[in-house]
């Protein structure tokens, strides 16, 4: 309880990251996910794509984390315009850590049901899931 | 004597006659000029649509050729993308920011005309073109090969892709123009929950500006390059890769279409509180949704190329994301409805119906975007007039009619004078009904099969009676903005006066008479809440205690200088004062220098570097400090009570570099991804015939530019110690050092066995090579000039920061001849 009343030390870089890290982590799933397609397609395997999820995820988290504790207890002692300016970005840091959370999930669905291979006007023929790919059709799935 | 308020309106106002108009730089005259120059390139791209209406009205008209009718598309689409909806709203901003957060001008006022003045002269030689002729006809996108050399070696692509690099630097220059200026110059209080929706949303969209709008010029410079000096970035047959061109060009294009859309949302959100009697519902969500929506903007671009024949899962992320972009669209679409829903709706003024208009149509053609980011949706109607349906209601009902309403918001605040509210009715509804006359058919037009981009179709198609309505419509869209047209007219000649505040709303631009005085502000405004103008207190009363007896003082200046507070960039806490510039010429100047060189690449590479050359002397002559030493510390030294002449914390220089290095290393990014995308599409990489590159050499000529940069470093922690002497040997050292790596860089390309028309591996190592010179090359030029003014006694006082800012640029050289020497020189070995 004490420890709660003298409140979270007021770090800006912190808040700065509950509010931009959030963002940050999603762009850094999709920018490296989408080119590791080939990979994940090569090895035959799409744990590339699954360990880019769960760190990038992390990220999010962590967010939601700073953004949450922020708001649960505020710095003690700063003047009240900073109390507020604080309140509202830890708000908006967790928030956009939720909402980013969410969204590095749902791109990521295509990579637990899909197949990393698959062209248009292919089929996917029979669940893949654990599949190894041979290189050749690694090879037909780079770009033209 | 004169009173306070003619002091600063004399010290504030622009010189007379031509002269005077031509060298202004307050933000309201550029902004106006932004507003003004893109309605009429505004009406250019309308009669270009026009023409192609009539032309598509029937089946096998011959109102325009083929070749004229490819001219139209392109030059309607490039016009209000880059010469209308972009600017107009830059220039909105650039009038309305400093006013909405109580400053007195922009950070960089002379940078802003230079913008002005390379936007101007780029849309105007854009259209000669057309004049001539020889207007670009490849669409807007212009997607090679069918732009490259083989397909059109005529001068129409090389307009495009000049026109549009040279473009894209006016867009750049309001973009850091507006960060800078929200970042440092908020009204005391203003901390980040009190700033305006439309301010976070110009600030959130200056920031995708910086971001999108490099790859585009890389993008555009490849293309150039492929024209005129025979690379092959997009010739495939060469090693190059078509596709390459659209990753870079929706990279930029897709972010571009929320360049537009949000500031346009800003519009709103300032418009329905202030006619619903309330403050804005879920302020802080419509903030995060902002935010929100410029990141995932980001990751959408792909959905552009989903005919591409790109894999399926990697297709699949971003339809992934497109649909995700939808959540933080219907935040603010909730927000405004709840705001109107709670709130106290007395009159419905024409600002506020177009805001109506704008959520009605905004959700439709959300609909049809949710529709074609499905992959399977998005290949039966690729191509098709569904797809000109669905970015007309997204750019007309999301853009153009928030636009509308905002002209009509703050027009009393531009003339001083209201406009009609009866023709601003009949304005809306015309233009409300001719547009979904217009496009709600091109849906079903597009189920039907009519393509895109075709100039006639036969009878047999059975797609006259729909063309023909949307043709009507098109007209009777017309016929609304020469309503409007007439409206302003008649309201500037006769129109009734505009009191300060005519809406009664809550933001500091309507605390100030209409229009503005020069200075906007007398008093510098203290912000209490996100609401001050319905606060008990006068945000613009005089000082309160000796804590902010400086506005006080500022309000009645008593030397001839242009001030304005700076602030901190989270509490906009008051922590020094910026001295901004006078009136110049040399923005123009520079801009018209620069131009020559763009131009002049159409004629030959070597007038290129002939115009890049006088722009050198043009830019020295406008940043040369006018006054003397002993002038500028006695300006510093004010005898009232003041805020600190030396930022403490972070100096307008330093952001200013901070964001050219942003966008640098946007630019370099992108021709980065452009190798490794090249490098991706081969197996064998240098291609055969090519040695893999010397490593030691270029290991060496990095290792001195670091060693130049680590001098620097010395020197620039010297000089905040207040020691010049380690600043003035060790610069000239740290200048010697890098011209070593110039020179290694020349050595080492002299001596390869390829040129940059080898192929595309040779295209690229080049270019990158190429363009980290430019870096090093400028980065001598600044240090020079800087220790040039340090030795004349200019770099002391508030001037002082400006080493710091140079030694940052120093380190993002550095950093970047490391990426290059990782990229060109050690993953050949390793990839």
């Amino acid at each position: 309880m004490a420890r709660a009343n003298a409140g979270t030390p007021l770090r800006d870089w912190l808040l700065v990251y509950a509010v931009l890290g959030g963002p940050v982590a999603w762009a850094v799933h999709l920018t490296l996910l989408y080119p590791l397609v080939h990979v994940a397609c090569a090895w035959g395997s799409e744990m590339v794509l699954h360990a880019i999820t769960i760190s990038t995820s992390l990220v999010a988290a962590g967010t939601v984390a700073v953004g949450l504790r922020y708001l649960r207890h505020p710095p003690a002692e700063v003047p009240e315009v900073v109390g507020r300016r604080v309140r509202t970005m830890s708000y908006i840091g967790m928030v956009l850590g939720l909402l980013f959370l969410f969204v590095i999930w749902i791109e990521a669905i295509p990579s637990f049901i899909g197949d990393p291979c698959l062209l248009p006007g292919q089929i996917m023929e029979e669940p893949h899931i654990g599949r190894a790919y041979p290189l050749e059709t690694a090879l037909a799935a780079r770009p033209a | 004597v004169a009173t306070a308020e003619e002091r600063l309106s004399r010290i504030w106002a622009r010189p007379p006659g031509l002269g005077g108009w031509l060298a202004a730089v307050n933000h309201r005259a550029i902004g106006t000029r932004y507003v003004v120059t893109s309605l009429i390139f505004f009406l250019a791209g309308g009669i270009e649509a026009l023409a192609m209406r009539v032309q598509l009205a029937q089946a096998d008209l011959n109102v325009l050729s083929a070749e004229a009718y490819n001219q139209f598309f392109t030059m309607h689409g490039t016009t209000m993308m880059f010469l209308f909806v972009v600017p107009f709203l830059e220039g909105l901003g650039i009038y309305l920011v400093p006013l909405m957060i109580g400053a007195r001008d922009m950070a960089f006022p002379r940078l802003n005309a230079f913008g002005y003045w390379v936007y101007l002269v780029a849309g105007v030689a854009l259209h000669w073109s057309f004049i001539v002729g020889v207007a670009p006809h490849s669409g807007w996108f212009n997607y090679p090969p069918l732009t490259g050399p083989g397909f059109s070696p005529e001068i129409n692509i090389d307009y495009w892709v000049t026109m549009i690099t040279f473009l894209e630097v006016a867009a750049l220059v309001a973009a850091v123009e507006l960060i800078a200026t929200v970042f440092l110059q908020r009204a005391p209080g203003m901390a980040l929950h009190r700033i305006p929706l439309f301010v976070w949303s110009q600030l959130v969209t200056a920031f995708m500006i910086v971001h999108a709008m490099p790859p585009l010029v890389v993008a555009s410079m490849m293309l150039g390059l492929d024209r005129i000096m025979g690379t092959h970035f997009f010739n495939a047959a060469a090693g190059g890769d078509p596709l390459l061109w659209q990753h870079l060009f929706w990279f930029f294009g897709h972010p571009d279409v929320y360049i537009m859309l949000l500031p346009a949302l800003g519009i709103v959100s300032m418009i329905i509180p202030v006619t619903a009697r309330r403050p804005i519902a879920g302020y802080k969500l419509l903030v995060i949704s902002i935010v929100a929506i410029a990141f995932l903007s980001f990751g959408l671009w792909v959905h552009h190329m989903f005919a591409a024949g790109l894999p399926l899962m990697g297709m699949n992320f971003f339809a992934a994301a497109s649909m995700m972009i939808t959540i933080p669209s219907g935040i603010q679409i909730i927000a405004w409805i709840v705001t109107i829903w709670t709130g106290k709706v007395r009159r419905i003024t024409v600002p506020f119906l177009f805001a109506l208009g704008f959520i009605i149509l905004f959700i439709l053609g959300g609909i049809t975007g949710i529709m074609v980011a499905s992959v399977p949706f998005d290949w039966q109607v690729h191509d098709t007039f569904f797809v000109v349906a669905h970015f007309h209601y997204v750019l007309i009902g999301g853009v153009i009619f928030p636009i509308f309403a905002g002209l009509y918001f703050w027009f009393p605040k531009f003339s001083g004078r209201m406009l009609s509210e009866r023709w601003g009715h009949v304005h809306f509804w015309l233009f409300l009904v001719g547009f979904n006359v217009t496009f709600f058919p091109m849906h079903i037009l597009g189920f039907q099969g009519m393509p895109r981009r075709i100039y006639t179709y036969l009878p047999v198609h059975g797609w006259e009676p729909l063309n023909l309505l949307a043709t009507i419509g098109a007209f009777l869209m017309a016929l609304g903005v020469l309503v409007f047209l007439l409206n302003v007219y008649g309201s500037l000649m006769w129109g009734r006066k505009a009191p300060s505040n005519p809406w009664d709303a809550d933001t500091l631009e309507w605390a100030t008479e209409s229009p503005p005085p020069n200075y906007n502000f007398s008093t510098i405004p203290v912000v209490t809440s996100l609401n001050p103008l319905w606060d008990a207190s006068d945000p613009t009363a005089g000082s309160r205690g000796p804590a902010d007896a400086w506005r006080d003082s500022m309000a009645n200046p008593d030397q001839e200088i242009r001030e304005t507070p700076a602030s901190t960039v989270l509490d906009a806490t008051p922590d020094h004062r910026m001295f901004l510039p006078f009136p110049t010429v040399w923005p123009l100047w520079t801009a018209l220098a620069l131009t020559s060189a763009f131009i002049g690449v159409m004629i030959d590479p070597i007038v290129f570097v002939l115009g890049g050359v006088i722009t050198v002397p043009a830019l020295v002559a406008w940043l040369w400090p006018r006054s003397t030493p002993e002038a500028d510390r006695r300006i510093e030294r004010s005898s009232q009570p003041a805020l600190p002449a030396v930022p403490p914390y972070l100096s307008s220089y330093w952001v200013g570099v901070a964001l050219l290095v942003l966008i640098e290393l946007m630019a370099m990014g992108a021709l980065l991804v452009g190798y490794f995308y090249l490098r991706a599409g081969t197996d064998e990489w240098p291609p055969p015939g090519i040695p893999r590159p010397d490593l030691l050499v270029p290991a060496l000529g990095t290792l001195v530019l670091l060693g130049g940069t680590l001098a620097m470093r010395i020197a620039r922690n010297a000089f905040n110690d207040g020691r010049v002497g380690p600043f003035r040997v060790l610069a000239p050292a740290a200048m010697l050092l890098a011209l070593l790596y110039l020179g290694q860089n020349a050595a080492t390309y002299a001596g390869v066995p390829y040129s940059w028309d080898t192929n595309a591996y040779a295209s690229a190592v080049w270019t990158i090579a190429g363009y980290q010179s430019l870096h090093a090359l400028a980065l001598v030029a600044i240090t020079a000039v800087v220790w040039l003014l340090e030795r004349r006694g200019h770099i002391a006082g508030r001037r002082r920061p400006v080493v710091e800012a140079i030694s940052l640029y120093w380190y993002f050289v550095a950093f970047s001849s490391l990426l290059v020497y990782a990229t060109v020189y050690l993953s050949p070995y390793m990839l």
